[in-house]
């Protein structure tokens, strides 16, 4: 079986060769092959269709070679751990109170999974690295965060 | 769950962050509700707005999520079944040439992440 890691919705964007993130992006996930949870499809699929259908076609041809982790009983289980946790981080007011439910659910699918996450949003690494989730970024400051390895 | 408006069924669910929730729900969804009972599903509904309150929740469309018992972490599906359900391919795709191709210039980029910031913006929890 390959590798997967999952990858936060902005990642997937920064893939972009136009991104100055991009290489930044490609080195840290090595040779892993790409995940999403259902949310950053959901926000994939959000973007207004202004560019039209040949664009959307090839957001399609993207999405279709991204593996899916679809919405179970289990990410629930792993949501309810997860706010959970952001409502102590709130108490403490420590970095990762402000992540959103967006960001919860995307951290719910990493752990379901046991994957590493790649994420180039400062709430949710926060928020994953205090849930013990292997969260990899690019982001000044947090990337001396990053776990040594993928494997 | 008695209701005594005639013609007007609810619905009353249990979210996973531990709020209760009521909504509306149509015949169609009403007689399916048996087969949901004590078991986790996902709900699609619409909200109503009078100014910055909920007006009204209506419930369209439920499906029961997979799961591998209640209350269960484990996922219903490996990472292998999901693969060779979704049909991944079997050679490490190009991401960045894929990505290029629905992300064009760094003003579409710019874009999507201003639209994205938006729609966290009404997740925040």
């Amino acid at each position: 079986m390959a590798e997967y890691i999952v990858a936060d919705t902005a990642v997937v964007s920064y893939l972009t060769n136009v991104s100055t993130e991009c290489t930044a992006y490609q080195k840290l996930m090595g040779e892993s092959r790409l995940a999403v949870s259902f949310q950053t499809r959901a926000e994939l699929l959000s973007f207004p269709d202004r560019y039209g259908p040949a664009r959307r076609q090839r957001l399609d041809d993207l999405l279709n070679v991204i593996l899916l982790l679809p919405h179970s009983e289990a990410t629930n289980v792993c949501y309810a751990r997860v706010v959970e946790r952001r409502r102590e981080l709130r108490k403490l007011q420590q970095p990762g109170a402000d992540a959103s439910d967006a960001d919860a659910w995307i951290i719910s699918g990493a752990l379901e999974h046991k994957l590493f996450l790649v994420s180039h949003d400062a709430q949710q690494v926060c928020l994953g690295r205090a849930m013990g989730l292997r969260v990899l970024t690019n982001l000044d400051g947090l990337r001396e965060g990053n776990p040594s390895s993928l494997g | 769950m008695v209701d005594v408006e005639p013609g007007r069924q609810r619905l009353r669910v249990k979210l996973a962050d531990g709020r209760d929730i009521t909504m509306e729900a149509d015949d169609e969804l009403v007689a399916r509700m048996g087969s949901a009972l004590d078991r986790v599903v996902e709900i699609e509904m619409e909200e109503e707005y009078e100014g910055d309150t909920i007006a009204r929740r209506v419930a369209r469309a439920m499906a029961v999520l997979p799961s591998s018992g209640p209350g269960s972490d484990v996922p219903p599906k490996s990472i292998e079944e999901l693969e060779s359900e979704q049909h991944m391919p079997a050679k490490r795709p190009d991401y960045a040439s894929l990505a290029s191709a629905v992300w064009e210039s760094e003003k579409e980029l710019a874009e999507f992440q201003a639209h994205l910031q938006e729609i966290r913006k009404g997740s925040a929890g």
